[in-house]
């Protein structure tokens, strides 16, 4: 029987020679066709598989089909549509990336994760479409009849920033502020984090010369997509000629404190996990702003018609993509382009980052660290053999 | 892609479980789950082997339905 779990692992195998990883061979997991199989169904129909398939992201993939359909058809979206998406989006993201810092990152560093703080926020943050109209679906070109309950969306994220103030900032964390104090005060589980890696001298664990990711001419990437026959593209995608890193690092490629921290320390782990902590800050704070001003809509039920349509969304883990092809509002092609094939590309930032790692007992752990700084959005499987085996 | 592929429930001990889905097993913590797991029950595991939510279950079934339809367009294993 298989032990790969059915949504996939990247395998990553490090041959170590003369004491130093020397080669990386990336074995990308394994994609579904799922485009395939919305192929012949209403969009409607195959934009309400979309949350089902996608759970653990559900938000960022339903955007991103739902304005590649809406672009395919020229439907217009309200803004107050746009207001609703973009908090649900920046939800799903802050979620996201305290579970890496409250969860996934202190085993790698001999820390015990904070459980009962993570299982807090995502009380806290889940089910917010319920908040503000209907629970599900939400899969309709053009948007839901909108009923914001202002109330208890409030509390909701009032409780959020509470969780977050105590177990990820910690009383002296400012996004501009004095960095080294928060983090010799380990008063958080982030904090205290960074403060063990600086001790192990792995803060620049997984430093590579793979560039952030800029932003994409939205016509060009159509044409990659569309040019895709076989898959190969959304498989291992580049942008003229180059693989670019995505995600955090490089939605703050220009915020001063990681220019600075860049320049000095590289865009390894600590890098990471402060851009992690800044983004989230971030997007905390727009989710409180944005929120009061979330207003009722009542949407006329939009006509789906033919064409194409490529939406870009930032997802948690990064840049992701979907492009649709619909005739006479039924699916003809649906391709999704997903940050991990970006990190984890055989060229990419985790196979760059590993690249040249000293070989030593813990260098499986110092692996994983680098990979769960660059967040997979599916398990990664580490494995080390000689270069001469 | 983030797939989330519902499992089912076998066992349950309180803190762990152990589910299976596409005749893989595997124990996955219950920590962050909100609300009782019983055996039986359809959940959504996170990459790092946390279970988050249960899914009814014609949701789950309707689910795991299409991603094997998906799997059995993938060319033969080699």
């Amino acid at each position: 029987m298989s032990s790969v779990p059915p949504e996939g692992a990247i395998g990553a195998k490090l041959l170590v020679s003369g004491r130093r990883v020397v080669r990386v061979a990336i074995e990308p997991r394994k994609m579904l066709r799922l485009g395939a199989i919305l192929v012949g169904r209403p969009a409607g129909e195959a934009l309400g598989t979309l949350p089902h398939l996608f759970s653990l992201c559900g938000t960022a993939q339903l955007q991103a089909g739902l304005e590649a359909v809406e672009r395919a058809c020229g439907i217009s979206v309200a803004p107050a549509q746009r207001g609703a998406r973009r908090v649900l989006l920046l939800a799903e993201t802050v979620l996201e990336h305290a579970q890496r810092l409250l969860i996934d990152w202190p085993p790698l560093v001999g820390l015990d994760p904070n459980l009962a703080e993570a299982k807090a926020l995502r009380q806290a943050l889940t089910g917010l479409r319920g908040l503000m109209g209907p629970e599900a679906p939400w899969a309709q070109p053009g948007g839901v009849p909108l009923a914001i309950d202002h109330d208890a969306l409030e509390a909701r994220l009032s409780e959020a920033l509470a969780i977050l103030r105590r177990a990820v900032y910690g009383p002296q964390w400012e996004e501009g502020g004095d960095f080294g104090q928060w983090v010799n005060s380990q008063a958080t589980l982030p904090a205290r984090l960074l403060y063990v890696m600086a001790e192990r001298g792995w803060s620049d664990l997984g430093k590579s010369e793979v560039a952030p990711m800029g932003e994409f001419a939205a016509d060009e990437l159509a044409r990659r997509l569309e040019e895709d026959a076989d898959g190969a593209y959304a498989r291992a995608p580049d942008w003229q000629g180059q693989v670019y890193e995505t995600g955090p690092i490089a939605r703050l490629a220009v915020h001063p404190v990681i220019m600075g921290l860049r320049a000095k320390i590289g865009n390894g782990a600590a890098l990471r996990l402060v851009a992690r902590m800044i983004e989230l800050t971030r997007r905390m704070r727009d989710l409180i702003a944005m929120a009061p001003g979330l207003e009722h809509d009542t949407p006329a039920p939009a006509r789906l018609g033919s064409g194409s349509g490529l939406a870009m969304v930032e997802a948690a883990r990064g840049r992701l993509a979907h492009r649709v092809e619909l005739a006479d509002g039924v699916v003809t092609r649906w391709q999704i382009l997903a940050p991990t094939e970006w990190n984890f590309h055989p060229q990419g930032a985790f196979a760059k980052g590993v690249l040249g790692l000293e070989a030593g007992p813990d260098l499986e752990t110092r692996a994983r660290l680098i990979g769960t700084a660059i967040d997979p959005c599916v398990a990664l499987e580490v494995t080390i053999e000689a270069a001469d085996a | 892609m983030c797939l989330a592929v519902p499992s089912e429930v076998l066992e349950c001990d309180g803190a762990m479980a152990t589910v299976e889905s596409f005749g893989v097993r595997r124990q996955v913590s219950l920590m962050l789950m909100a609300e009782p797991v019983a055996v039986g029950d359809f959940l959504l595991i996170q990459a790092g082997g946390f279970a988050l939510e249960k899914v009814d279950r014609e949701t789950a079934l309707a689910t795991q339905a299409l991603m094997a339809e998906a799997l059995a367009l993938e060319p033969a294993a080699s």
